[in-house]
């Protein structure tokens, strides 16, 4: 059981990296496209923005999950899902984004963020079920 | 013997990690670089079915100032018009088969979230280019004030868009072409000829034209006994203020850019394969080497040179069919969501082939990983079945 | 049982000339059921290199080794292979553990390597108690120690209860309590009816022997 609890401790180290970097990414990395030449803004930066939110939500939860030990770790990693399913969703269907669909909130945002949350919404999963089963 | 295959991967978790990733950059570098060679061919042509005719002529200024190119190959937008007179005098000349008027306009870069798009007008009576096309993903008429969008924007069948104050209807989506056309709406003559006047109306098409008095483009097939060729001098030499444009020309600069683009693929996969099986030769080799002992044992319990031959290879088509599927799996989750970042970085015509395809690629790129694996491993096997085991275990004290 | 019909075995020394080292000189020797030979001499003598012309490890340069009247190095390796699996029992010189391998499973691979199925567990655990390691059958074999590890080795040699035990050094560099642990346990095994030959330079192994060779400059004699 020590062995488990080392492999959802590093798990959960993974989880966090991953939360903060889906934080940090979507604002420095994946951007969405720039302010418009009259220095407005389209709605895929409200998207960009949202995300962005989550992701320091889930950067939290992770940090809470790393904080904590079997059953509880498992909680916690275990509502991480449903909030990667909730930030996959965010960019285009929850706020719907530019015109064309080559345009970089289509072509490296939504990707990158689908991406990021469908790894983190798998590990969370598998980090929940291990932990689950520690003892304590 | 089977599970001393993985027993002994699993006992030594680095070397095996080690050894997976480098077959996984092999399947990577096998499968993306395919992919991405196979993506950009289907690209090309479907380009060229997009373009549909073999001859477009258009106003002379349209090869100066608003380029034709840019509109067709790079998703540009533009409009630009002939009088009906010179389309008379083009479509007058011998030599022209199918003929069809196009008209283009773009939408004003106004509202929240709209870059300006390409408006693309054809006669549906004489059509042969767009027709076709919208055919497999619309089976209706289309009536005024209907519209059918790209790909690629971001609008579904049933919204209502505003050009110049004028509300449209999106009867459809069409295809992914891998194309500029992607990104252009396509409509009937009527509704392009209501949406040219409001823009002129309201005073913002920088020409003031009438509708009813212009086309922007002519699509030509040549008639039967007539080469492209002849037709586009015959038109450039005797019609005064149009350019005749040999759609073919056109696409030979993306497919130099093509076949450009695939020999730099082509080296790269041919380098990461040269020094991956360089380096799994190596390491099978020394792995091999590091336990003379161990399989000295296993032989003096009874296993056959065979089997010893058996066990190495096991081991090394293991790591190459997990690190193939691993490669695969990176490939897959970086081409296919970020296909239109990779379009935009390339600048060229991208269309991922259809997803049995993309398993072919996939299954194909593993195969090979574990065949090289297995080759790689096959000299340290070879030598583990002739040595002398007798001479092993003398020599060690 | 076992019988070496004029074996001769030369090795070419690399370096200078056709030098030729003579290991073992024409022997003549025969291992009976339920005898227990040893075979003495200094390090150097051939002892070792007899030995494995015996397991049907080492082509002997002249002569045949016969098993039950059928000559070891006429048979294709496969069935050579095969047949020094299910009746040559071998305890090499040195640590011969296989290092991914847990003690149980080192113990128990020569009766799954032909038959994955087999289940010799009970035998294998019996067999590890008679030695005194059974509780150290899960560990591998990194966390043993030499006198462990031996007795892991005859182990496995023994697990297929093999008509011929072949032991080069058993006692090497052990204690004198897993000295005598050993060698009880080759002379039960003869008594059980194998032909046990050790190779050792162990005076002690005199006391439990049949019969008694001494080997210098690959000169077998009998003693």
């Amino acid at each position: 059981m020590k062995q488990n609890e080392k492999t959802t401790r590093i798990l959960s180290v993974i989880l966090l990296i991953l939360s903060a970097a889906l934080m940090l990414g979507v604002k420095l990395v994946f951007h969405a496209c720039g302010a418009k030449e009259d220095g407005s803004w389209m709605t895929c930066h409200w998207a960009e923005n949202a995300v962005c939110a989550s992701g320091a939500v889930m950067t939290v939860i992770s940090v809470i999950a790393l904080c904590l030990k079997g059953r509880a770790r498992a909680g916690a990693a275990f509502s991480l899902v449903p909030a990667a399913v909730v930030t996959a969703l965010l960019p285009q269907v929850c706020i719907r984004m530019c015109m064309m669909n080559d345009m970089r909130c289509h072509a490296m945002m939504r990707p990158a963020v689908i991406l990021l949350c469908a790894v983190i919404g798998v590990l969370a999963a598998v980090t929940g079920v291990m932990a689950n089963r520690e003892e304590g | 013997m089977r599970r001393l295959a993985v027993q002994n991967l699993t006992g030594k978790p680095v070397r095996t990690a080690v050894l997976t990733v480098l077959a996984a950059l092999l399947a990577l570098a096998v499968f993306g670089g395919s992919l991405i060679v196979t993506s950009l061919r289907t690209g090309l042509h479907s380009l060229e079915d997009r373009l549909g005719a073999d001859i477009m002529v258009v106003p002379y200024e349209a090869t100066t100032k608003t380029n034709l190119e840019a509109i067709v190959l790079q998703g540009a937008t533009g409009y630009f018009y002939m009088d009906n007179a010179r389309a008379e005098k083009v479509l007058a000349r011998e030599g022209i088969g199918q003929a069809s008027e196009q008209f283009f306009l773009a939408s004003a870069s106004t509202g929240c979230c709209s870059l300006s798009v390409q408006i693309i007008g054809f006669d549906p009576q004489t059509d042969f280019s767009i027709t076709p096309w919208i055919r497999r993903s619309f089976g209706g008429e289309l009536q005024k004030y209907d519209v059918v969008v790209g790909n690629d924007l971001n609008a579904f069948v049933g919204d209502t868009l505003q050009f110049y104050g004028t509300e449209v209807h999106v009867a459809a989506k069409l295809a992914k072409t891998g194309t500029a056309y992607d990104t252009a709406v396509f409509t009937g003559e009527d509704t392009i000829k209501a949406l040219i006047a409001s823009s002129v109306e309201r005073g913002m098409n920088q020409f003031t034209v009438d509708p009813d008095k212009v086309v922007s483009c002519i699509l030509i097939n040549a008639a039967d006994g007539y080469t492209p060729e002849e037709v586009v001098n015959d038109i450039n030499i005797h019609v005064k203020k149009v350019k005749a444009i040999q759609t073919k020309e056109m696409i030979s600069g993306i497919s130099d850019s093509l076949s450009g683009v695939r020999d730099v693929i082509g080296v790269l996969m041919a380098a990461v394969w040269v020094l991956g099986l360089a380096i799994l030769l190596l390491a099978f080799t020394m792995s091999v080497n590091e336990r003379r002992k161990e399989f000295a044992v296993l032989r003096v319990i009874g296993a056959s040179r065979g089997m010893l031959a058996g066990l190495v290879l096991r081991e090394a088509l293991l790591t190459g069919v997990c690190g193939g599927m691993l490669g695969g799996v990176i490939g897959l989750a970086v081409i296919v969501p970020f296909n239109r970042a990779i379009e935009e970085q390339l600048g060229l015509p991208f269309l991922l082939p259809g997803a049995g395809t993309v398993i072919g690629y996939f299954a194909a790129a593993v195969i090979l990983t574990a065949l090289a694996g297995a080759a790689a491993a096959g000299i340290a096997a070879l030598r583990i079945s002739r040595m002398d085991t007798g001479l092993i275990l003398r020599g060690d004290n | 049982m076992l019988e070496a019909q004029g074996i001769r075995k030369e090795f070419i020394r690399q370096g200078k000339g056709t030098n030729r080292l003579v290991a073992v000189q024409d022997t003549d020797l025969t291992l009976g059921a339920g005898e227990l030979t040893v075979l003495m001499g200094r390090s150097g003598s051939g002892k070792s290199t007899l030995l494995n012309m015996l397991a049907g490890l080492l082509a002997p340069t002249a002569g045949r080794i016969l098993l039950d009247g059928e000559d070891l190095y006429a048979m294709e390796d496969r069935a050579l292979s095969r047949l020094r699996n299910a009746r040559i029992g071998v305890i090499p010189q040195g640590q011969t553990a296989l290092h991914s391998l847990t003690v149980l499973e080192n113990v128990l691979l020569p009766v799954r390597m032909y038959d994955p199925k087999a289940d010799a567990a009970p035998e294998a655990l019996a067999l590890l108690e008679r030695l005194g390691i059974a509780e150290l059958q899960q560990d591998k074999p990194a966390a043993l120690s030499g006198g462990e590890l031996r007795r892991m080795a005859i182990a496995r040699a023994v697990i297929r209860r093999p008509q011929i035990i072949l032991a080069d050094e058993p006692t090497g560099d052990l204690d004198d309590e897993n000295t005598a642990i050993v060698f009880d346990f080759l002379r039960e095994s003869a008594r059980n009816g194998a032909a046990v030959l050790v190779v050792t330079h162990e005076g002690d192994a005199v006391q439990y022997a049949d019969r008694i060779f001494r080997m210098n400059a690959g000169v077998l004699t009998a003693s």
